[in-house]
């Protein structure tokens, strides 16, 4: 009970009072009534009472932290499987990042504009919800729209690949009968979507998220796309950007880490003057470049779309070839009019059961 | 909804007060804070802290719907560009609710595009219009009243037949003509006010760059940070209009010259797959024409467009960024009638591999007249010696302004 | 700044302790700067009562001298250098963590300073095995990884789910969750519980992701949550003798020289610090690390080594075939 009344999470005020009436630990606070507290340290009642409980609940949630967050890497190893991740299928990306976006974790897209960050996004609010015994997450997904490139058309483009890729996929009852409810209409009913207009839209959602999962609890993913767009204008204060940046990845980590969701960011390019050289590097400064977990690095060489995996702690650096590619290339030649339709390399061959998964079906041929 | 007062999201009277005496009024100045702040602003705990923030929250954020929503109002997502291979491609026309692009060198028919899509925009719905009125924002003061009417005329002669309706086309189109920054940023202000008084279903920007490239001088860095800042503030604006009136917005956008290191210029010319001239070996500096305003400009817009010549009559469209329409590329010549597509085999028009919309090359009208033979005419573009042969006499030719690699 | 208060030393009772407030002598302080003959005439209390008082207060909380001959003894009994797994590190920390002092990590994204923290987490428990805390703030703890390294060190799977199991995770995102987790640890509650035996290492991967959101601005608040946390690891590693290691964020500043995060107060935090950065030299391999020595008590600075990441990888890893994968440059992603 050393613990000092500076490290409490109460206000400024408050604290500054109690400190200069003398109190200095826990152990000077624990005995007093509301009312002593009151009249020794000058503040309102309300606000002894308030101090107090802080006290006692922290007392009893920090007793509760302690068992909840310590937890053995054993016990976190066997959580992490259970989690699974959430395939792009492309199979090389997937490989790269061992299996696929990883649940429970940030993870950053940055790309050139039009490089296929949301492609990539829609696509994986898709894939989330491909049923479990087809090797999916059998989850819902949450779209937060910063940049308006969310196109209902496109997503039901992507979703009607994935439902005719299944069927393709199905070999035995359970799936068949899986699939009957993977259906265009249900995928796209299963995909929230909330268009945030400024940064303001997007801090408020943010901070709503947490009762939005708890009361959505098939919500495995979260996409904000993008991050940057809201925060590139508008700012004078680049200091209290940087402040609001860090917070919200935080907000961001406990999120992906309380309700284990996987949270995907998408982040723009800018052009950065180094030593007369022009180089196009992720948006939003350097310490934003800490904020995810894992960041993937989409960009052009040629024609050739790159993915380059940039930071992860548990993967190697890595660059594959992705492409965004057409229906036709896996849903046959009966569909002609289809012929535009393109999404992230759906022709998928070996589609390999993630080791962890031995439990699901194999899927491939 | 930012500017919503604290007082109306629901916080008490007595927080009110507090916040107030740190001028925190609105729910955006709260939600500009960190939770640390807003202990001390409001002199609460944490916890209630936490709590006020949620309650803020509450009070503006948008709603959550799921995409089945939109997907029911599927027919009404798109504005047809008469167009019909565009329209397939991008699958209805251009997106309602997102910025479009159309970028290209001058005289190769944005403003004609722009005049097309202001009479179409204008048409009863039976004819695939919108039955709305259009609001264009001129800045290059290129529109002209009587193209817009030759257009109208020209390509339905049988519905402007009759006098009234077109006098009704030519009143519905209404244009505003702005001429500086600061006049574009006055107008956008009050678009939304323009919007309901003027029934418009189409909003067009003719053109964004001009303006920002005539005040701001890119060779200080400052001003390139402060011009982007104007351009984001624009996109928001015009994305927040577009989305909220379910309107298309579209663009209009000039070309500068990229200037490219070596390296990039030789694979470029592999991209092409065509053998590399032997000048573009030695020469350092090639460049090659590209969309202007840069790449954080390139983020902002949702489809882009890219007009380019392919000899003295034939022109071509290049869906170079879109959220549905893959890489394509698609012939037009620009006539009477506005824009007429021509000569497009479905099979030539689309190549699966695009390339980054911010670096994409733009043939643009030359000196000399280039003949590209046969079958290379549709699909191949030159080599980069071309390009940047092309390049150099653009600046002049053209009368563009040339600014180098910005931000 | 003990307040005084009635029964905590023998003779300081309620009339005491009230005469004494209503001259505005309220903490133990107060009392023993006091000039106690005024103080016995203004509150007409015995002086001989005061005095004794004064005493006990003072023996209860003076501070204790020791002899520089004893702390030695001390330190040699108590200390312990724990080494980091990596050849290279132990080098530039004269031989690996010591007990009692505070390391520190920097570096930019992607750097490498998650995978060392790793790795001397699995070499502490599995080749030490010493109990470790791993306190992570920014979501980058991954056990599948931790997992990797183990089994690369040794084959037999009940090794590798012991020393996993000495591995205590603690998952906290913002400083009131940090400092009341660090204050469980300080007051012995966790290992206790959970582990059984002592825990010789803390690991807190990082630092900055909790501070830096409260840092700048018009407040001071963040910074003296930012001292308590300081405090408290400090506190941590001298009291339960216990190797302390942290990473934090470096960012470039506008002359492009690398710099570390959460500014100059923080910088006298840690003994030792190591800044981490990429290699970048036609032909490396991607997992090449230059770790320099920027801060250090017994080693001269600017010491380099080099080293390489993806040493740390278990053989079915490489066998997996990431060879030939381009490296991207950090501030290069080759676009254009």
């Amino acid at each position: 009970m050393h613990r000092t009344i500076a490290s409490l999470p109460l206000a400024p005020s408050v604290k500054t009072k109690l400190t200069s009436a003398g109190f200095d630990t826990c152990a000077d606070l624990k005995d007093l009534r509301p009312l002593q507290l009151c009249k020794e340290a000058g503040i309102s009642q309300e606000e002894a009472l308030e101090v107090l409980q802080t006290l006692r609940s922290d007392e009893g949630v920090g007793g509760a932290a302690a068992v909840r967050g310590g937890v053995t890497a054993l016990q976190l190893l066997q959580k992490e499987h259970a989690l699974g991740d959430i395939i792009t299928f492309c199979s090389a990306l997937d490989s790269a990042l061992g299996g696929g976006v990883p649940v429970g974790k940030t993870t950053e897209v940055c790309g050139a504009p039009g490089v296929g960050k949301t492609q990539l996004c829609v696509q994986l609010a898709v894939d989330v919800q491909i049923p479990v015994c087809l090797g999916g997450q059998g989850g819902q997904a949450l779209y937060l729209d910063t940049e308006g490139s969310f196109l209902v058309q496109r997503a039901a483009d992507v979703a009607q690949a994935a439902v005719e890729h299944c069927t393709l996929l199905a070999h035995d009852h359970e799936q068949q009968a899986a699939l009957k409810d993977f259906t265009v209409e249900n995928i796209l009913s299963r995909l929230w979507l909330v268009r945030c207009h400024d940064y303001v839209e997007l801090l408020a959602h943010c901070y709503l998220l947490p009762d939005f999962l708890t009361k959505h609890p098939e919500v495995q993913l979260v996409v904000i796309d993008s991050i940057a767009f809201p925060f590139r204008h508008d700012f004078e204060d680049f200091s209290q950007r940087t402040r609001l940046l860090n917070g919200l990845a935080q907000q961001l980590i406990q999120l992906a880490t309380e309700h284990s969701v996987a949270v995907v960011l998408t982040n723009q390019m800018t052009t950065k003057v180094w030593n007369g050289q022009s180089k196009l590097v992720p948006a939003l400064g350097e310490s934003w470049g800490h904020a995810a977990t894992q960041r993937l690095i989409l960009h052009w060489e040629g024609t050739q779309r790159l993915a380059s995996i940039f930071k992860s702690p548990s993967q190697m650096e890595a660059t594959v070839p992705y492409c965004i590619t057409e229906c036709e290339a896996m849903s046959g030649s009966s569909n002609e009019e289809k012929t535009f339709r393109r999404f992230l390399e759906l022709f998928l061959r070996e589609m390999k059961p993630h080791c962890w998964r031995t439990n699901r079906l194999r899927c491939g041929q | 909804m930012q500017n919503k007062k604290l007082a109306r999201a629901g916080v008490g009277s007595h927080i009110c007060e507090r916040l107030k005496n740190h001028h925190v009024e609105t729910c955006k100045d709260l939600l500009s804070l960190t939770p640390l702040e807003v202990m001390r602003v409001a002199g609460q705990s944490h916890y209630q802290s936490l709590q006020l923030l949620k309650s803020v929250s509450l009070a503006c954020a948008p709603k959550i719907i799921p995409a089945q929503e939109l997907w029911l109002q599927r027919e009404d997502l798109c504005f047809s560009t008469s167009l019909r291979e565009l329209d397939g491609l991008l699958q209805g026309g251009v997106p309602r609710g997102t910025i479009t692009e159309v970028t290209g060198p001058s005289g190769c028919g944005k403003s004609q595009l722009c005049m097309m899509l202001s009479v179409l925009a204008t048409l009863p719905r039976s004819m695939g219009g919108l039955d709305s009125g259009v609001i264009y924002i001129d800045t290059e003061s290129a529109f002209s009243a009587e193209r817009l009417l030759e257009i109208a005329r020209s390509r339905f002669p049988d519905y402007f037949s009759v006098p009234e309706r077109l006098l009704q086309t030519a009143g519905r189109v209404h244009l505003f003509k702005e001429l500086t920054c600061q006049e574009v940023l006055t107008r956008l202000a009050q678009l939304e006010e323009d919007i309901i008084s003027c029934h418009a279903g189409l909003v067009i920007l003719d053109s964004v760059a001009s303006v920002v490239r005539k005040e701001f001088d890119t060779s200080l860095s400052g001003n390139l940070t402060h011009r982007s800042n104007l351009l984001g503030r624009e996109a928001a604006t015009l994305k927040y209009l577009a989305q909220e009136f379910r309107i298309p917005v579209v663009v209009t956008n000039q070309i500068t010259t990229h200037f490219s290191e070596r390296a990039s210029s030789s694979s470029l010319s592999r991209r092409w797959n065509v053998p590399e001239a032997p000048g573009a070996e030695g020469e350092r500096d090639s460049g090659y024409v590209t969309a202007a305003l840069g790449n954080t400009w390139s983020h902002n817009v949702n489809t882009r467009l890219i007009v380019q010549y392919v000899d003295a009559h034939l022109r071509q469209i290049v869906i170079a960024k879109s959220p549905v329409a893959p890489f394509a590329v698609l012939n037009y010549t620009v006539q009477k009638e506005g824009i007429r597509l021509e000569g497009n085999a479905s099979k030539e028009i689309m190549s699966a591999q695009g390339t980054d919309p911010g670096l994409h090359p733009i043939r643009v009208r030359t000196g000399i007249d280039y003949r590209l033979t046969g079958a290379m005419a549709t699909m191949a573009p030159y080599t980069i010696a071309a390009a940047a042969a092309a390049a150099t006499t653009t600046t002049t030719t053209t009368g563009g302004r040339c600014e180098n690699t910005d931000v | 700044m003990v307040v005084l208060r009635e029964g905590i030393c023998p003779g300081l009772n309620q009339d005491l302790v009230q005469a004494l407030r209503n001259v505005d002598i309220r903490t133990v302080e107060d009392l023993v700067s006091a000039n106690l003959e005024e103080l016995a005439q203004k509150c007409s209390v015995s002086y001989k009562a005061l005095i004794a008082v004064r005493r006990v207060l003072l023996a209860q909380h003076a501070a204790f001298p020791v002899s520089c001959a004893d702390l030695y003894e001390e330190l040699l009994s108590s200390t312990a250098i724990l080494s980091t797994g990596n050849h290279c590190l132990d080098k530039l920390l004269d031989s690996g963590l010591y007990t009692g002092e505070v390391t520190e990590l920097i570096g930019g994204p992607g750097s490498g300073k998650t995978q060392v923290c790793f790795s001397t987490a699995v070499h502490i428990s599995c080749q030490l095995k010493q109990s470790v805390v791993y306190i992570d703030t920014n979501g980058g703890m991954s056990a599948n990884r931790m997992l990797q390294m183990l089994q690369a060190k040794t084959s037999t799977m009940e090794e590798q789910m012991a020393a996993l199991q000495r591995i205590q995770v603690f998952r906290v995102f913002d400083v009131f969750s940090l400092l009341k987790c660090l204050q469980n640890i300080s007051a012995g509650e966790v290992e206790m519980a959970c582990v059984g035996t002592s825990v010789k290492a803390l690991i807190l991967d990082s630092v900055s992701a909790v501070l830096s959101n409260m840092l700048g601005g018009k407040q001071t608040e963040g910074m003296s949550l930012m001292m308590q946390v300081a405090g408290e690891l400090k506190t941590i590693s001298k009291d339960l003798s216990v190797a302390v290691l942290v990473t934090n964020h470096a960012t470039r500043d506008g002359s492009g020289q690398l710099r570390a995060g959460l500014g100059q107060s923080w910088s006298h935090v840690p003994r030792t610090r190591v800044l981490l950065h990429r290699v970048k030299r036609p032909g490396a391999s991607s997992g090449l690390r230059l770790a320099t020595l920027t801060k250090s008590s017994r080693q001269s600075c600017q010491v380099e080594e080099e080293f390489d990441l993806s040493g740390w990888r278990g053989p079915e890893d490489t066998k997996a075939g990431y060879s030939g994968k381009r490296k991207l440059e950090c501030d290069n992603p080759g676009v254009g």
